[in-house]
């Protein structure tokens, strides 16, 4: 029953005693042995350890205890989230073996909360793409159809939990890396703002961007498991020691007066026609449901994508610097003669896929002596008016809302240059550059060559509002059926 | 902006990035990077004058750990990290050539 229980279901029948947590893990492992075959969502799995956690939780509902808020819940962990057992390869050569010795802060806290880590899955190299065509390992498929990429960065996770493979998953979000495969596989996406998750354990791509979020099949669960991981950490300085709001607790509550932005640029011909269509339509369940729908202007939406793709190469070139084959990861073969110099630039450069390399590429260019204020310092003053222009549409109004993606999921070798996946991003690199929150949730679906493949609705909300964001989200979803459905593959004969 | 970019400029940035590249994977950067860049270049359309950089979305401010010692890795963990060793080492070319030396 896994593809359609939700997380508080599971948690109140394991503390119940009606299921356990073991039996709860059987059942993803039996899962993705039939399922994922088709799909790679998974990098690999751990079901010794996770068997284990699952008896010792289930030692501990019988001896009277209460193992947290998550207890018995599986979750898969994207493959750049750091675990000391097990491989954290970031879907690159350059990391195919590696094992960190240590776990990260976001994945700590599921723990203590009693969550089961199920396993770890696949994800554009260094999370670097908006399709999870960029692993160096597979190619991972939408699973409302084949044919198609599930979105990315993060598409493994929303493939896995799509396809009720895990109850949830973890993400990072860098320019939508969560969020756009959560909207092309009809999921629950969040981006937490920037500085309420830990990143310690999070392999950095864009360090002033860079956030870990849950994709979940509805509302509630990403609010749960975002209770569990947001909060300071003294290992990671950037993370805001700032109040976590109870988000379950008022989940349902109204919110009085409610203003939604909808900005010109947002519901344009850049868009696939049916993505406009879908979201219209879910403009009109809020108006329904009596919110004042406002129009906004968000001019700077068109500078989005370029002030991004200067800003995160240049913090990932840095970023990837470390990798040099040195101290950890792949050391390529070396010639008699080769230098220090030769050892780190071969090493680099057969470690690294194509994307990586040109995001390097990209970054080390617009730091470089000559082009750094033509570029990089540009799009940091451009970055200062895209958050100014943010931060006054927040005063009009409680979200601004608009489609995640322009399109539906495209199929898999569609987006041939790199220029053009790049503009997938646009409606949530823009978020991360101004560091807000976000949540994409299924909006309805779009008719696309006979198939219907789901819409993703973008609801933003000013810096540590994840409570109103959840709240306008859950609001939508309690008056909608779109997360319920469920795509053919998820229901598999001999999986049930 | 700068002129087009050219197969020189990204040979050096290569360099730069400690990235051996063939003259194919060269190319490849240079077509697709000519290409962002001209997208990136509406960003010379906006007004930038006296616009000061934001290099971060939020106000942080520094909190300073009090100066005790805490865990580490050990030696050991290090060691099985690194991909060539030789105990209680980690193996590289040599740095320094002969004639420095």
């Amino acid at each position: 029953m896994l593809e359609t229980e939700s997380l508080n279901q599971i948690v109140n029948a394991v503390k119940r005693g009606e299921r356990s947590a073991r039996e709860i893990v059987r059942e993803c492992l039996d899962r993705i042995d039939v399922l994922d075959g088709d799909l790679s969502s998974f990098r690999e799995t751990y079901p010794d350890e996770a068997i284990a956690v699952a008896e010792a939780i289930d030692r501990r509902i019988a001896s009277g205890e209460d193992p947290g808020p998550l207890a018995g819940v599986p979750i898969a962990l994207k493959d750049n989230i750091v675990t000391d057992y097990g491989r954290t390869s970031c879907g690159s050569l350059m990391l195919e073996s590696y094992r960190s010795p240590f776990t990260s802060t976001a994945v700590e806290r599921l723990q203590q909360a009693g969550a089961i880590i199920i396993g770890k899955t696949n994800c554009d190299e260094f999370a670097m793409g908006s399709s999870t065509e960029h692993c160096a390992f597979a190619i991972t498929r939408n699973p409302w159809d084949l044919s198609r990429v599930p979105g990315g960065s993060s598409g493994g996770s929303a493939t896995a939990v799509t396809s009720g493979l895990c109850l949830a998953a973890l993400g990072s979000d860098t320019g939508g890396s969560v969020r756009q495969p959560a909207a092309f596989c009809g999921v629950v996406g969040v981006k937490p703002s920037y500085g309420r998750v830990s990143r310690y354990g999070l392999v950095a791509f864009g360090s002033s961007l860079d956030q870990i979020g849950p994709i979940t099949r509805n509302v509630a669960d990403s609010a749960a498991i975002l209770q569990v991981i947001a909060g300071a950490d003294r290992r990671d300085s950037t993370c805001a020691d700032i109040h976590v709001a109870d988000y379950q607790e008022r989940l349902d509550a109204p919110i009085s007066d409610l203003r939604i932005g909808v900005p010109r640029q947002y519901l344009g011909d850049r868009n696939d026609q049916e993505v406009n269509r879908v979201i219209n339509d879910a403009i009109g369940v809020f108006r329904d449901l009596g919110a004042e729908i406002i129009e906004i202007d968000l001019p700077l939406t068109e500078y989005g994508v370029a002030t991004y793709y200067v800003i995160a190469p240049a913090e990932a070139s840095g970023n990837l610097a470390r990798f040099d084959g040195v101290r950890y990861g792949r050391r390529a073969e070396m010639n008699r003669d080769d230098n220090l110099h030769d050892l780190y630039a071969r090493n680099r450069g057969e470690g690294f896929g194509p994307e990586v390399r040109r995001r390097i590429m990209l970054g080390t260019f617009v730091l470089s002596a000559g082009y750094y204020e033509d570029y990089y310092r540009r799009a940091l003053q451009a970055r200062r008016l895209i958050k100014e222009e943010f931060d006054s549409v927040f005063e009009q109004c409680h979200a601004i809302i608009g489609p995640t993606a322009p399109s539906p999921a495209f199929t898999i070798g569609e987006k041939q240059d790199a220029l053009s996946m790049y503009l997938c991003d646009v409606y949530t690199a823009i978020t991360n550059i101004a560091g807000h929150c976000a949540i994409s949730i299924p909006a309805g679906f779009a008719g696309v060559d006979g198939r219907q493949l789901p819409v993703g609705l973008h609801i933003q909300c000013k810096s540590f509002d994840e409570e109103t964001m959840f709240r306008i989200a859950r609001l939508f979803e309690a008056n909608t059926d779109h997360h319920l459905q469920r795509p053919p593959t998820a229901f598999s004969p001999t999986a049930s | 902006m700068p002129e087009p970019l050219s197969l020189d400029t990204v040979r050096h940035v290569a360099h730069l990035a400690r990235l051996k590249l063939d003259d194919d994977q060269l190319e490849d950067c240079r077509s697709q990077l000519a290409m962002v860049l001209d997208h990136v270049g509406r960003l010379n359309d906006l007004d930038l004058k006296d616009v000061e950089p934001l290099a971060h979305p939020t106000q942080l401010f520094n909190h300073l750990d009090e100066d005790v010692v805490g865990p580490s890795l050990s030696v050991e963990q290090i060691l099985d990290l690194a991909p060539v060793t030789e105990a209680p080492y980690i193996v590289v070319p040599k740095v320094i050539d002969n004639e420095s030396a």
